[in-house]
């Protein structure tokens, strides 16, 4: 396989798999490398990497305040790392969470705009509204999920178009009918309280996060504990045992795809009915996009997603707080997490080949 | 009658634009072309244009000259899609998985490196450069009509054209690009004659990097001389999407290039056309169409019969 | 001319090879002459593939000599091997459908130029073609072209770059009768041009039809080596074939109730379109076990297909005790009574990432006692995975690994713990010992017979001569997709058999010499 420049009296052999220990040895030695990139890259724009990751670290657990801003940093792309989780597990590649986030928001909107003297109580209403959003998240995942099971066209193309054709169904709406009478500006009218999301123990903190706790609880009691979950994952790891013992992979497909847009929609109602309490645009910086890398990084379980997700929040909380002491910018946030995602595929893939006595 | 003549100036140039925005989507398509035909399935393409969008810029920028820039952008899609075969091809990971890593690292990097360079990007301030101007063919832009259209266009985009016919030479006229449409097929037929598959679809890979950043180039060193996030727009993903339409077959694919020209030529014109339905509907043409185009495609039978499947040596 | 007798163009010399415990070649000893057509003659796991990787270098034999054209060779690749002019056109081509067979042909080759000039090159192959009465459109994308056609492009593939010693692997496996008879003519041109040519096949009616002498292999080694003018069917059928086994199994005869399994007139296709099972109809009863013995490529696995419901059937039908199955899928067969344990284990019928538990409950996972409600019952799922690896003797470290990294007979175990854990009409197993050692093998016997007693009907096909007679109650042989003969176990001898299985119909001592 590989050009033999120098003789070593070694040969290369590929493992079958790696195990445990090696699986998370590569976790490990992936994000030592990407601290070490980061500290050097920070350096190298002529700052003191220690300090910056200190800022870093105190802007984001460092006081109460700085945990709760990581945790509601952490709501959305934990729930688009669990609506990728879904899809991801039967191999299944949506990369249109971003879309079905926005479809599920803007149904939310929908209902509230459309019927604006519904004088629910709030545990009526915050319900009927993310249920309207799970709906409508579940729609926009539908159609590549249909396209898919029918007809075997391509998902990611077809989530990524369809990630662009709904933002801009979205401008066009809050630039026009949905837009707040007077603003300049792309957003919708104020939310009725009773919408609000409410917020736990006297602090900023909403229940999104608790609704996505849960969620990653019903995610992984799905995965492995329910029918539908054991045929979600021998669609990804075998479809053709699985066809062979009776799963009906269409049904797999369309469903998977129907339950991940719906947790993509759940994390676009959540975020505007616990932070902006309006439909604004600029709402989402890119949640659905992360959500993936959360899923990456997770390796497609709740609760490496939950961590990658905290970890994610914290990262960008700290990066605020590093923007004061020093001039690094605030995207350094996405490429770290870009980095240690390929590094960590790369000590995978490493760790499977091993050197043998010739 | 005036009418008439205003009309004709119009469509002149929407069709002048659509060539433009169409050699864009060539170059990419073509590039990933060669790729998908050894192989693999390389879903990069948006991050290597992004980085030859910003590595063109910034080359430009620094060396004030047009052309440094471009070989920069080439270098910079080069470098990412190194990456990527090195993860796909090379160490045999997933290449649906590889390439949408890549794609996000890609632009995670690109990003922070333009944010890094120039902290004080403001709304006032914005660095830019003079981008290239049209290159008017001698006599040929003269002629009436199709001289605009054809002949006074970038020299990117006469550069697409020649890569265009160079590669669709090089894939069916060539030794090499018999091979290259064999591994496609059967990689094992490739393997038994002795020829090195992973080096061969190695170099194939790095090949789609450089058109994808050349496209890049094109798309800040030609149209706006400036950088921002997500200048390619999915142009990347419509690229593969042409790929497919185009049945992996050259003529096809600039032809369906062309066509997603058309439809952007048109979106930027649209006020000018006087059509009253919201500007937003023609932004999102593009990637209305390209669903439907993947839907039509779905029984298209050029697709390479070992794309995006590792070849492991039994 | 003496000289080249008394050198020979191939001369393998002790040959050994082994893959672990598991010895392929055993002190291999015989020898090419220039101008022959040599055949390789055995049944499968005889050692004949293994021999013929080592000639064309595929494979580094642990042992022995190779030595061709006079010189003692050691190749590191097929193409040292071709570039010695040793080629090997194997059982499955290696073929880019849609090009065509120029194109095919020349890919990659040193004389093909930089610039192509295919004008040129289908000039040199239609020379060929026309040199070996090969008559066939060069133009046409492969996938366009018969069966026969493909395979003459991999001959083709071999003539161009210009080769001393040809290997066929069983090449007539997919062909129809005049299409074999076309290839031997090209063949025996070849021959008379100087091309030697070793043909590996399990056929006794090529052997005496074409080739000049025959090197007979049983297991791993090479038994005889005789000139074929000398032999006839009957003395290659014993050399081929062997003599009786020792050991038996206590097998207690069960009464032959009702059929449970009538196939009638079933044909099916290959994914070539070629007939790999052509009219076959076999009835198998209630209390009865019936092996299906032939050489693997016969049309055992198209028909295994077809009866698990995995592959259409063009003809004929399928009933399973009151019910017609022929084409339902395969749950459908499965929920009916039809257990099957499956040839080609990980890649189609378990899942590899998954544990072994899941696996044992995979295609019943909607059953009532595993799922209610949506909701997997985990313990019952623990209770029944430790309850089958403990009666199936399953080594695995517990329920939870994963199945990739067991060997493959606890593999095998896995599928008949899945299969026969709850009451079945008919089992159809396919080589289901291979791969398991001896008490291994026992233990499925026995778990076989017990469904006899619960009025299963079982269709056993397989290749091991001994296993089917240690448990059959009746043996058919499948060759070329067609029954060629049925016995009683009582009337079987493995003498009967094995020429069945090799082609032969008529009994032995009505046969005569090959050139009256």
């Amino acid at each position: 396989m590989y050009k033999k420049i120098i003789k070593l009296p070694y040969t290369i052999e590929k493992r079958k798999d790696i195990g445990f220990l090696l699986s998370s040895l590569s976790i490990v030695v992936a994000l030592t490398v990407s601290i070490l990139a980061a500290a050097g890259m920070i350096s190298l724009y002529g700052e003191d990497a220690g300090i910056v990751l200190k800022a870093i670290a105190r802007g984001s657990f460092g006081s109460m305040s700085a945990l709760i801003d990581t945790l509601i940093k952490a709501t959305p792309i934990l729930l688009t790392g669990l609506a990728t989780v879904v899809a991801f597990r039967a191999k299944i590649w949506n990369i249109g969470q971003e879309g079905q986030l926005y479809a599920g928001a803007m149904g939310a909107t929908f209902v509230i705009l459309t019927f604006p003297d519904l004088n629910l109580p709030p545990v009526v209403h915050i319900p009927l509204l993310l249920f309207v959003s799970m709906i409508a998240g579940a729609i926009w995942g539908g159609i590549p999920g249909y396209l898919k099971a029918r007809y075997n066209v391509n998902e990611i193309i077809v989530t990524v178009m369809l990630n662009y054709v709904i933002q801009y169904l979205c401008t066009f709406l809050l630039n026009g009918p949905w837009q707040e009478p007077g603003s300049y500006y792309y957003n919708t009218v104020k939310f009725p309280e009773s919408s609000f999301l409410p917020l736990l123990f006297d602090t900023r903190l909403h229940i999104g996060f608790l609704i996505a706790l849960i969620t990653a609880f019903l995610v992984y009691f799905l995965t492995w504990k329910m029918k539908l979950g054991f045929e979600i994952r021998a669609r990804g790891d075998n479809p053709i045992a699985a066809n062979h013992k009776g799963i009906n992979i269409q049904r797999v497909t369309l469903i998977t795809m129907l339950l991940s847009g719906a947790i993509a929609g759940l994390a676009g109602g959540v975020e505007i009915l616990g932070i902006h309490h309006k439909l604004i645009w600029g709402f989402s910086s890119g949640f659905g996009f992360t959500g993936i890398l959360i899923c990456l990084l997770g390796r497609s379980h709740p609760l490496g997603v939950i961590i990658a997700s905290i970890f994610f929040g914290a990262l960008h909380n700290g990066s605020s707080a590093m923007q004061i002491y020093s001039d690094v910018p605030r995207s350094f946030v996405n490429l770290i997490m870009g980095l240690i995602i390929v590094m960590m595929l790369f000590w995978e893939a490493g760790f499977k080949y091993r050197l043998r006595r010739k | 009658m005036l009418a008439d003549i205003l009309q004709s100036g119009l469509i002149i140039s929407i069709l002048a634009t659509a060539v433009r925005m169409g050699t864009i989507l060539l170059l990419a398509a073509i590039g990933e072309l060669v790729v998908e035909r050894s192989g693999v399935l390389n879903l990069s393409v948006e991050g290597m244009m992004l980085s030859g969008a910003f590595g063109g810029f910034m080359g430009a920028y620094y060396t004030n000259s047009l052309w440094l820039g471009v070989l920069s952008a080439i270098l910079a899609g080069l470098l990412v899609s190194a990456l990527f075969g090195l993860l796909a091809v090379v160490l045999q990971i997933d290449q649906t998985v590889s390439g949408l890593t890549v794609n996000i690292f890609a632009a995670g990097l690109t990003f922070y490196l333009y944010r890094a360079l120039f902290p004080n990007v403001g709304a006032t301030s914005i660095p830019a450069l003079k981008p290239f101007s049209q290159f008017q063919i001698p006599f040929l832009s003269d002629i009436p009509i199709i001289g605009k259209i054809l002949f006074s266009q970038y020299a990117l985009s006469y550069l697409a054209f020649i890569l265009m016919l160079l590669v669709a030479f090089y894939l069916y006229r060539t030794k090499s690009g018999l091979i290259l449409r064999t591994l496609g097929e059967n990689p094992r037929a490739v393997d038994m004659k002795g020829i090195n598959v992973m080096r061969y679809r190695f170099l194939a890979v790095l090949f789609g990097g450089m058109m994808a950043g050349l496209a890049g180039s094109f798309i800040t060193l030609a149209s706006v001389g400036i950088f921002v996030a997500d200048i390619t727009s999915g142009r990347g993903w419509l690229a593969i999407a042409i790929v497919i339409f185009g049945d992996w077959k050259p003529v096809k694919i600039l032809w369906a290039s062309l066509f997603f020209g058309f439809i952007d030529a048109l979106q930027m014109q649209l006020q000018a056309l006087g059509v009253q339905l919201p500007f937003q509907l023609f932004l999102a043409m593009p990637y209305i169409l390209t669903t439907l185009a993947v839907f039509l495609a779905r029984k298209r039978s050029g697709a390479p019969l070992a794309l995006g499947v590792h070849y492991v040596r039994e | 001319m003496n000289s080249e007798v008394d050198s020979p163009l191939l001369k393998v010399d002790n040959l050994n090879k082994s893959f672990g415990q598991f010895i392929a070649n055993d002190q291999i000893c015989f020898d090419v002459i220039k101008g022959h057509i040599h055949c390789l003659l055995g049944e499968n796991g005889a050692g004949k593939s293994t021999l013929a990787k080592c000639i064309y270098g595929a494979s580094k034999p642990d042992s022995g000599r190779i030595v061709f054209k006079g010189q003692e060779v050691s190749f590191s690749s097929p193409k040292d091997a071709i570039r010695l002019g040793i080629g090997m056109v194997h059982q499955h081509f290696v073929l880019s459908e849609p090009m065509n067979a120029v194109e095919n042909i020349i890919v990659g080759e040193e004389s093909t130029g930089t610039i192509l000039n295919l004008q040129n090159d289908t000039e040199k192959i239609q020379n060929l073609c026309d040199q070996y009465d090969l008559t066939f459109d060069l133009s046409l994308p492969v996938s366009q072209l018969s069966v026969g056609e493909q395979q003459w492009i991999e001959i083709l593939k071999a003539l161009y770059v210009g080769v001393d010693l040809l290997l066929l692997d069983e090449p007539t496996a997919v062909l129809t009768p005049q299409e074999v008879e076309r290839l031997f003519g090209v063949i025996s041109k070849m021959a008379a041009d100087g091309i030697s040519v070793i043909l590996i096949t399990h056929k006794l009616d090529e052997v005496i039809d074409i080739s000049n002498r025959v090197t007979v292999l049983r297991k791993a080694q090479a038994i005889i080596t005789v000139d074929t003018d000398n032999s006839t069917k009957a003395s290659l059928a014993k050399l081929l074939v062997g003599k009786e086994f020792d050991f038996k199994v206590n097998k207690v005869k069960v009464d032959r109730g009702a059929p449970v399994l009538e196939i009638k007139d079933l044909s099916v296709l290959r994914d070539n379109k070629r007939l790999a099972v052509n009219r076959v109809s076999l009835t198998v009863h209630e209390g009865e076990i019936l092996g299906l013995a032939g050489v693997s490529g016969n049309g055992q696995s198209e028909l295994f297909d077809a009866l698990v419901g995995v592959r259409q059937t063009e003809n004929g039908s399928i009933r399973l005790a009151e019910d017609e199955i022929t084409n339902c899928s395969p749950a459908e067969i499965s929920n009916k009574g039809m257990a099957s344990v499956p040839q080609d284990r990980l890649k189609q019928w378990l899942i590899g990432n998954f544990s072994v538990k899941e696996n044992l409950i995979l295609g019943a996972h909607s059953n009532p006692t595993y799922c209610s409600r949506g909701i997997l019952n985990w313990k019952n799922i623990m209770e029944f995975s430790k309850e089958a690896i403990n009666n199936f003797d399953i080594r695995t470290i517990g329920p939870e690994q994963k199945v990739e990294q067991l060997s493959g007979g606890n593999l095998q175990k896995i599928i008949l713990a899945r299969e026969i854990s709850q009451p079945i009409k008919t089992l159809i197993a396919s080589s289901p010992t291979r791969g398991l050692d001896i008490n291994a093998s026992y233990y499925v016997y026995s778990r076989f017979l017990e469904q006899l007693k619960l009025k299963a009907g079982i269709l056993l096909i397989s290749e091991d001569l001994d296993e089917l007679f240690n448990i059959a109650d009746r043996i058919a042989v499948i060759y070329n997709g067609s029954i060629l003969g049925e016995y009683c176990i009582e009337d079987a001898t493995i003498e009967k058999i094995g020429l069945l299985m090799a082609g032969l119909k008529e009994e032995p001592e009505s046969l005569v010499q090959k050139d009256n």
